[in-house]
């Protein structure tokens, strides 16, 4: 587990202009677009890639995986590679606690708004190597998630194996982003985790209260 | 959340060309909602100022505020557009908005480096004025999670650029030309907070 971590970090410092690249031509590309669309019906390539698909077009998903991943890294190897292993397992716990659980539609907006802030303040606010802090939240916030996205793929009829491509995007992203974290060493980096913490925080909370708003109204 | 959240899905403009014929239940603009957020803090020259301002202000200061500021102002600047958000009412938002160009050009223009505290804490009051302003500005209809985003971005690009602008710093004629920058900032200060108080007709 070591070695693939320091492999993965080794490889993720080398794709870091790419990985630039990638993410302004998304930008980009997400502010020339005009028309949206609600549903994910069917991506045409598999109900397993539309689960992957729905991972990466999920802002409130994706943001709370790259803060809980990144605090992971932030916290040392140890947490990182806990964090690998106890993020996908809670999703997953989240995900089949459905079949118990009452359904949620009406505030998993709220919910996933609430998850956002507090990933991004643990990323901005806790301290080195505090794993008895990152791990509680990781585990909780992982139920949480997949118990959202297990309740909407149970009530929208969706193949389970939807789910689990949620699942297994997760994972993929904490372990790739846990690595990174590791490698990231230099002062002006950390402090740059630290922003990206602060900024996923604040967006939480924006959209929170947006929630807010739409029950006022 | 899968499938049933409008903001969930609408990144879908990624890839609408190639999957339009496949998806069913348009939802309109909801993609708007990014560009719309990562537009709105540059809709005003005043919010623009002061956010700039504060880029200028902390590369004069150097680290640890120079990261410090972009971490408590977007933050802040939330808390305020959350009150917005929800209707919650602040007085004199405008002349606190002006206000803060002023004071922030003050610092510029001399150079102020004041402790950690308190220039944190003057950032962050500011930012609930301006937060608070883009708060109760924000569009109905637009997706709440993606303007969000977009909204945090813009804010924090304008700090960046603020700070990209005041790495002359370093140079005899850079520390000159940021001064007069921030000279230019109070200049604008005065003239918004004179048209807020209805001065200029």
């Amino acid at each position: 587990m070591d070695l693939l971590m320091r492999q993965l970090a080794a490889k993720l410092q080398g794709m870091y202009r790419p990985a630039q690249v990638v993410v302004l031509a998304s930008i980009i590309v997400m502010l020339a677009s005009r028309t949206a669309y609600a549903h994910l019906v069917t991506s045409g390539v598999g109900p397993f890639y539309d689960g992957v698909a729905h991972f990466f077009v999920s802002p409130d998903d994706l943001l709370v995986v790259v803060a809980l991943a990144l605090a992971g890294g932030f916290s040392g190897k140890q947490v990182a590679r806990w964090v690998a292993v106890v993020l996908p397992l809670a999703w997953l716990c989240g995900m089949l606690a459905v079949s118990v659980l009452p359904a949620t539609s009406e505030v998993s907006p709220t919910l996933g708004a609430v998850t956002m802030l507090t990933s991004g303040l643990l990323l901005c606010a806790c301290p080195t190597g505090a794993g008895w802090l990152v791990l509680p939240c990781v585990a909780i916030m992982g139920v949480v998630h997949g118990w959202l996205n297990g309740n909407a793929v149970a009530s929208t009829g969706t193949s389970l194996l939807a789910g689990l491509g949620i699942v297994t995007a997760s994972a993929v992203v904490g372990l790739l982003l846990s690595a990174l974290s590791i490698s990231l060493t230099a002062a002006w980096q950390r402090i740059m985790l630290r922003v990206a913490g602060s900024w996923i925080a604040a967006m939480g909370l924006l959209a929170l209260a947006w929630q807010f708003r739409t029950v006022a109204s | 959340m899968f499938a049933l959240d409008h903001y969930n899905s609408a990144c879908l403009y990624l890839f609408r060309d190639k999957w339009a014929g496949l998806l069913g239940h348009v939802s309109g603009e909801v993609s708007g909602g990014m560009q719309s957020g990562l537009l709105h803090p540059v809709s005003g020259l005043d919010h623009v100022l002061a956010m700039v301002a504060v880029g200028l202000w902390g590369a004069q200061l150097g680290a640890p505020q120079i990261w410090l500021l972009p971490i408590v102002f977007p933050l802040v600047m939330a808390c305020g557009a959350a009150l917005g958000v929800m209707g919650l009412q602040l007085p004199g938002v405008e002349i606190g908005i002006a206000s803060s160009a002023i004071v922030l050009g003050i610092m510029v223009l001399f150079e102020a480096k004041p402790p950690i505290v308190v220039s944190s804490i003057l950032v962050g009051v500011f930012a609930i004025f301006h937060g608070h302003a883009h708060g109760t500005e924000l569009p109905h209809g637009e997706s709440g999670i993606l303007f969000s985003i977009g909204f945090v971005i813009g804010t924090g690009l304008l700090h960046a650029a603020g700070i990209g602008i005041g790495v002359i710093h370093r140079w005899p004629w850079g520390e000159k030309c940021l001064r007069a920058a921030g000279a230019l900032v109070f200049m604008g200060g005065c003239y918004f907070l004179a048209d807020s108080l209805g001065w200029i007709s």
